[in-house]
């Protein structure tokens, strides 16, 4: 069986939540899960035409340094992204920010 | 960060996290708790937000199982023109829920919402299609109709707001 569920919770488990209860189990599970998601262990995937990434991030006469995947020839970059951009993330700053605004 | 290009003409940027293994937390299933609020559309929603400045032309997310073992959340936000030429502004957004953690906010306070609104609708319900209050499922249309806005509508405008302003308890 592809899920670890009790015989008569096979077709229900996949489907039904349980209550959240007084033990606090379902809350801390899923504050649990919510910490595991950080910019640190996050991955950003962008996409657009190759026209659009050099409008905005390359410089002017100087194309974008593209990598070429084995499989499909699809151009790619990775880069990481700079600290500056992170502890902003980590602190919050923007968020503050959007909590002003009204949406 | 990945960029990859495209040969349609798209703009799209896509977040992801690894994530534990679901159908072990089959109880609660934080993945798709997480994904609900996330990928809400109501009034207060990330989705709202992005699109009321411009920047977003739809936006879903959800836990994906990748293998046993193994699993990603994942965000999948498509953007206008003018979104893509603020990816890093953007990006920060996402922050918004990857710090949430952090700050002693919401889980909590948005679960009530949830939990009164399910419980209330599902007593009303008919008969033939009441369910046991375990019944918060992925898709709408697996509970009745209206029961199912109102617990989109209200669970995540509670939490959204109180992602954004901490609550002081």
């Amino acid at each position: 069986m592809a899920w670890p569920v009790e015989p008569d919770s096979v077709l229900s488990s996949a489907q039904l939540v349980s209550e959240w209860d007084e033990s606090g189990e379902g809350e801390k599970e899923i504050r649990d899960t919510l910490n595991t998601l950080t910019i640190d262990e996050g991955r950003a995937v962008v996409m657009a035409r190759p026209d659009e990434f050099q409008r905005v991030f390359g410089a002017e006469g100087k194309s974008l340094d593209w990598e070429t995947e084995p499989w499909y020839g699809t151009k790619y970059l990775v880069e990481r992204f700079d600290e500056d951009f992170t502890s902003k993330v980590r602190t919050n700053s923007v968020r503050c920010a959007a909590a002003s605004e009204s949406f | 960060m990945v960029s990859v290009q495209t040969i349609m003409s798209f703009h799209a940027i896509e977040v992801s996290f690894p994530l534990s293994y679901q159908p072990a937390r089959w109880k609660y299933k934080p993945g798709n708790f997480l994904s609900h609020f996330v990928g809400h559309e109501g009034p207060g929603s990330l989705h709202s937000y992005l699109k009321q400045k411009g920047w977003l032309t739809s936006l879903s997310s959800g836990p994906q199982n990748l293998a046993r073992e193994f699993a990603m959340f994942k965000a999948t936000l498509h953007l206008t023109q003018e979104g893509f030429c603020k990816p890093l502004t953007t990006l920060p957004l996402g922050g918004i829920w990857y710090n949430v953690p952090s700050q002693r906010t919401t889980v909590k306070s948005s679960s009530p919402s949830i939990s009164t609104c399910r419980s209330s609708d599902l007593q009303s319900s008919p008969p033939g299609i009441r369910r046991n209050s375990a019944s918060l499922t992925r898709q709408g249309s697996d509970l009745p109709r209206n029961s199912a806005r109102k617990i989109m509508q209200s669970g995540c405008q509670n939490t959204w707001r109180g992602l954004l302003n901490p609550i002081q308890s």
